[in-house]
């Protein structure tokens, strides 16, 4: 009997389970009611939602997730991911900070700044209110520590360069050192005076990055290179990072992300809007799910094909905008020519792949780097197989060998996109061979090796701005490995010209911007291909001048000017 | 019975012994380079265009001796000791990173084996007893239903359903933020737990019910019937009790998963234990975080087996060791 009324519970469970898991789908809304399409990145909403009367209020407690790229650290010297960046706008301030347009400076520590006319020498006034979490005040001699310190141990920095703080006036002499560079002083407790090497007119842009947040120098004095890595303050600890931002850490950075609570009393004389932020670091199918159940608030980068099935969920609205990031073929220089790379960019339907296989969901770009402005003597590479065939006659490639593509195999940005370049390089008559690796071989291959002819590249925030690409051809830096370009051309052809043009402003940097897009575009030491979009999920409970800046990284930056409806 | 349990383990220490090794080798040997995969790949150049910075961390984790036997007896020294490294994706001691994540698989995976086996036994028993009735098929169908669908099917259907539609049970992790109390915890427990159970269940049942059906044709139940004893008493403490060996080999061969996680059920459930942290580790090739992840497991299989052993000498008091000639 009692066996018996197990069987009819079971089946009847399995039954309404059933017809539970059939129900929403219908009620489902339909895809274009999901929110602005292609928003522009500098549209992301100001306006403060109303709360409606009858929601229960909840504690002010923020719970944002992003995707799950992940390093323990909080020290500049290992701060890479978007994960750590946001974390660290929030613990710790720069000498300045940048506004959801890119481009305007705001105060963050300096209240006031100048720059010399040749844009060699910049002087900052720091808030005299300025306090660590511990109630020390912050001065200059904090300052100058954080850029002696950088100078002293460059090779320590292995993931963002801080090229800034290296650039300054007698920075490579001091390097191996303890010794202060000449070019950093500080006048009096609140004023400092940053001289660079060499005129740059994108300093206090580049500083406004959360790598060059200040570090506290009573903490740190004594901290040496391979400490930076694993102590405690270094990795992110309760109790024991402290910092000159809104929030503390509440518990420690792990793999799943860190809490952290609002100081009360900041010294800007504002305290965080929001009393506790919960920071996840997650997978993006757990974070869409926590979306559709309610338990997140923000969820930076969700992958933009989810967007139609979030649309429905109540109390949810959606930023779809390009990306600032680039999805790029990049070459082995050793191994190709000029006109095989010219010959791969023709052969390649670019709108059509954006269009028939990401769905629209991406930004066409001219082959150049996308924060250049498109010049219109620019090749723009539109699809020609009869020209990519000539152009491939024309090149030394053997027709008869195997060109080599590598991937991540882990990523849906390649793997979806793989297939259609193969096809399209096939159709000019090479023989493609697509290899897909986990990230530690696909590295290994790139960096080690030129068992390849191209790879497949996506991520960067080159689309802020045009200075943004500069690591990405700095011989000394990224260029050097990743395009190889010394090798092949056997002299630092770029780099010179991004730096040519950060010394100046106006027509005459415009000028340099023309003729370097000219030569990156007749050169291709990669191709462009285009700037998937990214998809912000957030409440409607957030409001003020809350937004996700088009390099996302950087949206907490004014988290003080946010509202949030409990 | 205390010679016998000293004798497991003795034999158990080469086998552990021989996973470690095994396991350091093909770690070592596997493409890829662990120093590399610390770095973001959107920057990872910047590290091989410092070579420099590249000789010192490997001269400096000792990755540029021989495989064996320096490496693996440094490594193995140094686990004596309680040192088993530091993990070089979070910097932080391989001790510290399990240590703060076994509770929480354990926390999970105890409470679905043990309503496993309070599901799986006794529907096994019965699906026996009523061997070819409706409730024996129903049963029995339900099983294999269970038994072939794959774990993430019913944990995203588990989520969908309760989570995201009736909104009636979390959707992941170990507790909601900001509160830490027991009620919360179980809270976010019945999901993951549930089906884990089920899933562990299925093969339970099919075994119990083989194990008894094999056990209840025998002549001494049919004596044991035949001198009238209730039937509750001759299959609890008859068949049952001789049926159980098949059955403690199938708990042996689940509970390992209880320290090393549910790879799988973790992933779905955002549930911060071992087996995500093995699926980050294998991501990130982090060489001394797995081949801590393979002493835990290991260690856990090892001990488990010891168990099982002592648990059929316990059900079975024929299952004794016997010292050879």
């Amino acid at each position: 009997m009692r066996a018996r009324f197990l069987a009819i519970l079971s089946a009847i469970v399995l039954v309404v389970t059933a017809c539970q898991a059939a129900a929403p789908s219908a009620s489902a809304p339909p895809p274009e009611s999901a929110a602005p399409a292609t928003a522009a990145p500098t549209a992301a909403p100001t306006a403060a939602p109303t709360p409606e009367p009858t929601v229960a209020a909840r504690p002010s407690v923020l719970r944002v997730s992003r995707i799950s790229d992940f390093l323990p650290s909080i020290h500049p010297v290992q701060l890479g991911t978007g994960n750590q960046e946001l974390m660290a706008d929030l613990v710790f301030s720069g000498l300045v900070d940048v506004d959801k347009d890119e481009v305007t400076i705001l105060p963050d520590l300096a209240t006031e700044w100048t720059a010399s006319p040749d844009a060699t020498t910049y002087t900052f006034k720091l808030n005299p209110a300025a306090v660590w979490s511990d109630g020390e005040p912050v001065t200059a001699a904090d300052v100058v520590f954080t850029i002696a310190w950088s100078a002293q141990n460059p090779t320590a920095f292995k993931q963002l360069p801080v090229d800034m703080w290296v650039r300054v006036k007698g920075g490579a002499a001091v390097a191996g050192t303890k010794n202060i560079p000449e070019g950093v002083k500080a006048i009096d407790d609140h004023t400092v005076e940053i001289t660079l090497e060499s005129p740059n007119a994108t300093f206090l842009r580049r500083i406004a990055g959360a790598v060059y947040y200040i570090l506290p120098e009573h903490i740190l004095k004594d901290l040496t290179a391979a400490e930076a890595e694993t102590c405690e303050f270094c990795l992110g600890t309760a109790g024991v990072t402290i910092g000159s931002g809104p929030y503390d850490f509440e518990t420690s950075i792990s793999a799943g992300g860190a809490t952290f609570k609002a100081k009360k009393g900041y010294w800007k004389g504002v305290d965080g809007p929001i009393d506790q932020i919960v920071y996840k670091i997650q997978e993006s199918a757990v974070s869409v799910a926590q979306l559709a159940a309610g338990e997140l608030d923000l969820t930076i980068r969700v992958p933009p094909a989810e967007g139609p099935g979030l649309a429905g969920v109540a109390g949810l609205k959606q930023l779809n905008v390009p990306g600032v990031g680039i999805f790029s073929i990049n070459f082995n220089h050793n191994n190709t020519d000029k006109a095989l790379r010219q010959a791969v960019a023709y052969a390649i339907n670019r709108p059509q792949i954006i269009e028939q296989v990401l769905g629209g969901l991406a930004t066409l770009n001219y082959t150049i780097p996308p924060g250049f402005k498109v010049y219109d003597d620019i090749n723009k590479y539109e699809f020609d197989q009869d020209k990519a065939k000539a152009l491939l006659a024309e090149s030394s490639w053997d027709i008869n060998s195997t060109f080599r593509l590598a991937i991540l195999a882990e990523d849906p940005n390649f793997t979806v996109t793989a297939p259609a370049l193969q096809q399209s390089l096939e159709a000019i008559g090479m023989k493609v061979e697509i290899n897909a690796l986990p990230t530690a071989p696909y590295s290994d291959l790139i960096q080690k090796t030129d068992d390849f002819d191209s790879y497949l590249s996506f991520g960067g925030s080159e689309g802020v701005g045009w200075y943004q690409s500069e690591i990405y051809f700095d011989c000394a830096g990224l260029g050097g490995s990743q395009f190889k370009l010394s090798a092949a051309r056997g002299e630092c052809i770029y780099s010179d010209q991004f730096k040519a043009a950060a010394a100046v402003v106006g027509d005459a940097q415009d000028r340099i911007l023309h003729d370097l897009a000219l030569d990156l575009n007749e050169n291709l030491p990669e191709i462009y291909l285009w700037q998937p979009n990214y998809l912000h999920v957030y409440s409607d409970r957030l409001g003020g001048d809350f937004a996700i800046y088009p390099n996302e990284r950087e949206s907490f930056q004014k988290i003080l000017d946010w509202t949030y409806a409990p | 019975m205390g010679a016998y349990v000293l004798r497991r383990l003795f034999i158990s220490i080469p086998v552990l012994l021989g996973i470690t090794l095994i396991g350091f080798v093909a770690l070592k040997l596997s493409p890829g380079d662990p120093l590399v995969v610390s770095v973001n790949p959107e920057v990872l150049a910047n590290l091989a265009s410092n070579p420099e910075i590249l000789e010192q961390e490997r001269k400096r984790l000792g990755f540029d001796q021989p495989i064996f036997p320096n490496q693996y007896f440094r490594w193995l020294g140094n686990a004596l000791q309680g040192d088993l490294g530091y993990s070089i994706t979070s910097k932080r001691s391989i001790v510290h990173e399990i240590g703060s994540r076994l509770p929480q698989t354990l926390y999970l995976m105890l409470t679905s084996l043990a309503l496993a086996i309070l599901i799986g036994i006794p529907i096994g028993i019965l699906t026996a007893v009523k061997q070819y009735s409706k409730t024996d098929y129903a049963l029995n169908a339900l099983a294999i239903f269970f038994a072939s669908t794959p774990v993430f099917v019913l944990g995203l259907i588990g989520i969908y359903v309760f989570a995201v539609n009736l909104r009636l049970l979390p959707t992941s992790e170990i507790h909601t933020v900001g509160r830490t109390d027991i009620l919360d915890a179980l809270h976010h427990l019945i999901l993951p737990a549930s089906v884990l159970a089920i899933v562990q269940a299925a093969p339970l049942i099919r075994y119990t019910r083989a194990s008894m059906l094999d056990v209840l044709h025998s002549d001494y139940v049919t004596t044991a019937h035949s001198k009238g004893l209730a039937n509750r008493v001759v299959i609890i403490r008859h068949a049952l009790r001789n049926g159980l060996i098949p059955i403690i080999t199938i708990i042996a061969w689940l509970a390992p998963e209880a320290v090393a996680g549910a790879v799988i059920t973790e992933q779905i459930f955002a549930w911060g234990g071992i087996g995500q942290l093995a699926v980050k580790a294998a991501g990130a090739r982090d060489p001394s975080l797995m081949m801590g992840i393979i002493l835990l497991t290991g260690t856990a299989v090892l001990i488990v087996n010891i168990i099982a052993d002592v648990a059929y000498a316990v059900a079975d008091p024929r299952v004794r060791y016997v010292r050879g000639t």
